[in-house]
């Protein structure tokens, strides 16, 4: 591990912005986490700010929780000035300014959008009633 | 294209903004059959080739177009509204791990298998070519608030849907992983800020009849240009390689 930026997020400032998921969507969902690390230090980027700290958290804790969704990486995501950033796809739910102290509650945030997914798969509405009459 | 009798007084700041939201009315890139068709994985691996090469080729001139409004501005904040969005496009500092050129021509090349000189010596289209004059002839003879607002609202504030599209089903039905469809995913989000900076320059200064009906002719003229575009990845295919 690298020497540590001093913008590194560590306390616990994740802001999340959850959006539905999309309507007859079967497949398994993607969470994006970006873990670029820009040459310039004078510029924001993900990777200098804890994020591969993070990956190595966040992978262990998917697989331990054993949360059904692939994680991926990418060099970016679009939005260097709120990072460090993760997105689920596709209900295009971000997680932004990320810190490592985040990532047990970014855990229980996506198995809550998972299980809303889940309920939407089984026709339910979230209070567990069935949204078919029949 | 119709062109719109001039009014003889100005629009209000709130039915200009009407005016050219409704003018990007069933004419948005989410709009066409094609975006839908990646979407659901009905598109071929070819047509989505094709779209990969014809963006690279978009893409690729949206620097030269940028700065050739930055050139013509007077305005030292609208420069560096624009300065910003140039740094986004043209260089790996912000919004992206490259330029969006070298994004978008990562794309075509990992989808489709072609080299960079193939996806550079691409024979272009009368379209895409007509669409690239096009922008510049904007960028160099329109008012620069104008030239603006054809990239900022008649193009970019529909993109991050677009984008969206493409990549959920790029991801979904191609096996497209994340980092090799940054080009699209960069913009899922990050266009938004360049949109709402267009639309608030042009409500800011077009506040003549004159200027209000150029910019809505804009917004009618680019997208029809991108409805070729969007028709042109239906209808064509590249050979994929890999």
């Amino acid at each position: 591990m690298g020497t540590r930026h001093p913008r590194v997020r560590r306390a616990g400032r994740m802001k999340a912005t959850l959006r539905p998921w999309p309507e007859g969507f079967a497949a398994r969902p993607t969470l994006t986490l970006c873990v670029n690390v820009r040459n310039e230090e004078f510029m924001p980027s993900c990777g200098r700010r804890g994020s591969l700290e993070i990956r190595e958290r966040l992978e262990a804790a998917l697989l331990e929780r054993r949360v059904e969704v692939d994680f991926q990486t990418i060099k970016c995501l679009g939005l260097c000035n709120k990072g460090p950033n993760a997105r689920l796809a596709p209900s295009n739910s971000w997680f932004t300014a990320i810190g490592l102290s985040d990532v047990t509650s970014l855990v229980e945030l996506i198995e809550a959008e998972l299980a809303k997914l889940d309920v939407s798969r089984k026709g339910e509405v979230p209070n567990g009633t069935h949204t078919s009459s029949t | 294209m119709a062109l719109t009798q001039v009014q003889p007084e100005a629009m209000s700041r709130e039915d200009f903004l009407k005016a050219m939201v409704s003018r990007l009315d069933g004419k948005r890139h989410a709009d066409y059959p094609f975006l839908k068709a990646v979407r659901t994985g009905a598109a071929t691996r070819g047509q989505i080739g094709f779209l990969g090469v014809a963006f690279y080729h978009f893409t690729k001139v949206t620097p030269q177009v940028l700065s050739t409004i930055h050139s013509r501005c007077d305005d030292r904040r609208i420069r560096r509204r624009i300065m910003d969005t140039l740094i986004d496009e043209d260089t790996e500092l912000r919004c992206g791990s490259k330029g969006h050129d070298a994004l978008a021509m990562d794309f075509a090349t990992r989808f489709t298998g072609w080299t960079e000189g193939e996806v550079e010596n691409f024979d272009r289209p009368r379209w895409l070519k007509d669409m690239v004059d096009y922008r510049f002839k904007v960028a160099r003879e329109m008012p620069v608030v104008i030239a603006l607002g054809n990239s900022g609202i008649a193009s970019e504030s529909h993109a991050p849907e677009m984008c969206r599209l493409i990549s959920d089903g790029l991801r979904e039905h191609y096996g497209v992983k994340d980092e090799d469809q940054e080009s699209w995913i960069v913009h899922i989000e990050g266009d938004e800020d360049h949109s709402e900076t267009a639309f608030k320059v042009v409500l800011d200064n077009c506040k003549t009849p004159e200027l209000q009906q150029m910019m809505l002719w804009c917004i009618d003229e680019y997208t029809r240009h991108w409805g070729n575009f969007w028709r042109a990845c239906e209808s064509g295919a590249v050979p994929i390689k890999k």
